[in-house]
């Protein structure tokens, strides 16, 4: 069952990767969703957070924790939003997509397999379309299992989170993970090895995540916010706000040109040996 | 039906300024098995991965069945079987589960003749590949090739780590596609599995087609070194002159010589002189095509 196809058997390669991914994920997660409650219901220790927390420059708690932090604990999506998707879960689902994008290419051109592989009666473009298809099934589990587990910590706790606006968030981070996931695709289909092809996706992304970040705080970098796909990932707020369609739109089209330029690469070059 | 399986003309590739093959003109009829003989780096593995569109020419082009090598991969992929020279496979997978995946690809085979592939072949397809020597993934490698009965065989060094049990069975098997029509183009850089399975011979050097031979023409143009052991010392003047004998040099009565072409002549002269025993020594192919071309023409 699990070799009938490429998608198939790519999610059959990657399945170690996707549960390592999994736990780290919803280990950490949980730990935020079980904290929270402790928070919400000690005045005092969470007045004692919100001390600390502003004992450090404004603009170090903004890069890394965002600008939530008056409703940090009284609001669970403000506590959520802050401490896991500001920075966590998406660099998570960045590392993981990326180093799933580089491998199932680059990857296996790199271990010498992708010449059987392309003596079977199958287009290249097939091939890559397949496997990018196993990336999006993997990265939507992904964060299809976050929700889920989210969803069941906050009913456990009798958390008031919005379900809808969590979805948004969740649908807003998959939709992250594919841009640059999609890019190390097309970086192995351009020739660069699995490992380059990693470094260069998840450089990327940190460094996108810094330039929105300190965006607020450096106003040098407030021209360039607007070319990191994180400024379009999580400035409406998808977890308080709901979904920016525009925003969601605009990283979509991302991981759209990014598999454009990989089909159109990979089509045209030399496999290398 | 197109009688010319395989055609390539003025095929070339080069990467960057390195060579790899240079004004390739191929062409290779319908039921011939087509040996490709070179020695490492003469080019025969990008013939190959040009042929299967894996790389794409700098200048020429090659059709197979007739379609265009890039236009029509796609379709000439359905009827070929391939075994690569550099074999690599998914190694955490079983070799059931190999050749299961690459059945699905190609819309199924039939598994009975899988199986017989298997008991022919004495592999082992239920350990994990990456626990298996070469000889057995190579055995692997050969079933996934042979098994939906392609009308072309594009096998790379095909043997390789094959133990001699296994290559007879492996040329069995050649001669069986031979015998139903099927096309064979085969790698190789060993004279006598060529000289055995192959109707006609390719012969590759730094890049170019030098020649292209029957069988027949390449053995009687080829030379053994031969070492016949004496019970007591010959002259040497009994061997210089004989048809095909050259390089006569004779040590504590054991005469070494290079034979070109029959040993017949050279056995004969041999009768005269009580003989101990007889060895020969396969040539390389450097002296292959020093007695094909001559010291100073290497191209």
């Amino acid at each position: 069952m699990m070799l009938n196809n490429i998608v198939l058997k790519t999610l059959r390669d990657k399945r170690r990767a996707m549960i390592g991914w999994l736990l780290v994920m919803t280990g950490m997660s949980l730990i935020y969703a079980l904290y929270w409650p402790y928070i919400r219901d000690n005045a005092f220790m969470g007045q004692m957070m919100i001390s600390y927390l502003q004992s450090f420059p404004a603009g170090l708690i903004e890069a890394f924790m965002g600008s939530n932090l008056t409703q940090f604990t009284t609001h669970a999506e403000s506590f959520l939003d802050s401490e896991l998707f500001f920075i966590f879960v998406p660099l998570a689902f960045i590392l993981f997509t990326a180093s799933f994008g580089s491998d199932v290419i680059a990857g296996e051109e790199d271990r010498g397999t992708l010449d059987l592989l392309l003596s079977n009666p199958i287009s290249r473009s097939r091939i890559l379309l397949e496997k990018f298809a196993a990336l999006t099934s993997y990265t939507v589990l992904l964060g299809a299992l976050l929700e889920i587990e989210l969803v069941v910590a906050s009913v456990a706790t009798n958390t008031n989170i919005n379900f809808i606006h969590l979805t948004d968030i969740t649908l807003s981070v998959i939709l992250l993970g594919l841009v640059f996931g999609s890019m190390a695709l097309a970086l192995g289909c351009i020739g660069l090895g699995p490992s380059t092809s990693t470094g260069v996706a998840a450089s990327l992304g940190v460094a996108s995540y810094f330039i929105n970040a300190l965006a607020t705080t450096f106003k040098d970098l407030q021209p360039y916010r607007k070319y990191s796909p994180f400024f379009y990932y999580i400035q409406a707020d998808p977890l308080i706000n709901g979904l920016n369609t525009g925003d969601a739109t605009f990283l979509l089209a991302l991981t759209i040109v990014a598999l454009l330029v990989a089909l159109f690469a990979f089509q045209r070059r030399d496999i290398s040996v | 039906m197109v009688d010319n399986i395989i055609i390539a003309e003025g095929l070339t590739k080069f990467y960057g300024k390195s060579r790899g093959v240079v004004d390739l003109d191929i062409e290779v009829e319908r039921g011939e098995v087509f040996g490709y003989l070179g020695p490492n780096g003469a080019g025969k593995t990008t013939t190959i991965r040009l042929l299967l569109d894996f790389i794409r020419p700098t200048r020429g082009q090659a059709k197979i069945f007739g379609n265009d090598v890039n236009q029509n991969s796609l379709d000439i992929r359905r009827h070929v079987g391939y075994v690569p020279g550099e074999l690599a496979m998914y190694e955490n997978m079983t070799g059931k589960d190999f050749l299961t995946y690459f059945a699905h690809l190609r819309n199924g085979v039939d598994w009975d003749y899988v199986n017989r592939l298997t008991e022919r072949l004495d592999c082992s397809l239920s350990q994990a590949i990456k626990s298996l020597s070469h000889g057995n993934k190579q055995k692997i490698a050969l079933i996934q090739a042979f098994m939906n009965k392609p009308d072309l065989l594009i096998l790379d060094e095909p043997t390789t780590g094959l133990d001699p049990l296994m290559q007879r069975e492996f040329y069995r098997m050649i001669e069986e596609v031979k015998a139903e029509g099927r096309t064979v183009f085969l790698s190789s850089h060993v004279i006598p599995e060529v000289e055995r399975i192959c109707d006609r011979v390719g012969i590759l050097r730094e890049g170019k087609l030098v020649a292209v031979e029957g069988v027949r023409d390449l053995k009687s143009r080829s030379l053994k070194h031969l070492e016949i052991h004496f019970a007591e010392s010959v002259p040497k003047e009994a061997f210089v002159g004989v048809s095909g004998v050259r390089d006569v040099m004779i040590e504590n009565g054991i005469m070494h010589c290079t034979v070109v072409g029959s040993l017949d002549a050279v056995v004969k002269a041999a009768s005269a002189f009580p003989v101990e025993n007889i060895i020969t020594h396969e040539p390389t192919l450097e002296e292959i095509f020093m007695s094909f071309y001559g010291q100073g023409d290497k191209a």
